[in-house]
């Protein structure tokens, strides 16, 4: 069995006062509630020591029944990609979404943004709402389109949350939506006064 | 655990909110994302639970809202005095409640409640959420971080580091 050096296996970083940004000893810190050596403010503080990741991988060995690994000839594999079925051993094994992934197929996942637990940007509907209710209400002469599109950016909004399956952030939604039906009623009854 | 929460994949737990930017916070299962909104594009970050190595929660004011409020309760007062000295008392009263007092409230309350703070510091990368008025809130998120990290981080040490 080999025990390949861990990626992440260096020290932990500095820990500061969350106050003043005080250099802290680690060893002086306690769980539970401590005081800044500096500024005397207190602070409750959970320190913790993360694990040295290690990948063990098992060489292929003599065994006639064992498989393996596609990208390491000398490697047992322990797995398959749950896109293209490819064994790998653990060693090049990639995990997102609590599946397992060889690295081509998870380069080409995390390029197309396919993988929720690995995306990196994505434009928020929500925040397109709420900048066009508040523009719909600051220029009336402009909210007859600028309601209903706080309304669509709004409802595209919820979808989205939905569709990444967040909790607890859809009642700003809901209020650019309303927002948006008042800016759109609002700037009809202006123009009406505005040319009868 | 709630059923509604067992099918979602991120939980909202908190935001913070800067002078340009809001970032806000959800669990997933193996840490926590990092949402910083710019505008209406938003970056992700992650903070794993096997990667965090302190959690803290801490008392601030909030610099930022002092100094708004402040600014906003001097420039009303300013407005009020000056409108009443034209000529309309009425105008400058109806100035002063709708836009020094509620400034006034707010850096007021700021400064009696504090604004509690939860970080979360991994190897590489940073989470901070802010509480104001909800203090029983914070306390919650920063137990079920510090347990959830302590569990996970417990289990990768039991499988021998093998993640």
């Amino acid at each position: 069995m080999t025990t390949l050096p861990a990626a992440n296996g260096m020290e932990p970083p500095d820990v500061r006062c969350p106050h003043c940004a005080y250099l802290i000893e680690r060893n002086e810190l306690v769980r539970g509630p401590n005081r800044c050596d500096r500024c005397q403010r207190d602070f409750e503080a959970f320190a913790l020591e993360p694990p040295v990741r290690g990948f063990r991988a098992t060489s292929l060995g003599e065994d006639p029944g064992a498989t393996a690994c596609s990208l390491h000839s000398g490697n047992r594999a322990t797995g398959h990609c749950a896109r293209c079925g490819v064994f790998f051993c653990p060693v090049c094994r990639l995990e997102a979404d609590r599946k397992g992934y060889c690295p081509a197929c998870f380069e080409r996942l995390l390029g197309d943004e396919a993988l929720s637990t690995a995306r990196r940007h994505y434009t928020d509907y929500g925040s397109l709402g709420a900048l066009f209710a508040v523009l719909g209400l600051c220029a009336w002469i402009f909210a007859l389109a600028l309601g209903p599109a706080a309304v669509y950016y709004s409802l595209k909004g919820l979808t989205q949350r939905d569709a990444l399956g967040e909790t607890g952030t859809r009642l700003a939604l809901w209020g650019w939506l309303f927002l948006g039906v008042f800016d759109f009623l609002a700037g009809a009854g202006f123009l009406i006064a505005l040319f009868r | 655990m709630p059923p509604a929460e067992q099918s979602a994949r991120l939980i909202y737990l908190g935001r913070k909110l800067g002078f340009l930017t809001r970032e806000r916070v959800f669990r997933f299962p193996d840490g926590l994302e990092v949402d910083v909104v710019l505008g209406a594009q938003v970056r992700c970050q992650r903070v794993f639970f096997d990667e965090v190595h302190l959690i803290t929660l801490h008392r601030g004011r909030g610099l930022v809202l002092l100094l708004v409020a402040g600014a906003l309760f001097l420039f009303a007062t300013a407005a009020s005095l000056l409108t009443g000295l034209i000529g309309n008392w009425w105008a400058g009263a109806g100035v002063f409640v709708l836009a020094g007092l509620p400034a006034a409230t707010a850096f007021v309350l700021r400064l009696a409640l504090g604004l509690d703070v939860v970080t979360i510091h991994g190897r590489r990368s940073r989470a901070e959420m802010h509480f104001f008025l909800k203090k029983a809130r914070a306390q919650e998120v920063y137990h079920q971080i510090c347990r959830l990290a302590r569990e996970r981080q417990e289990r990768v040490s039991r499988e021998g580091g093998a993640g």
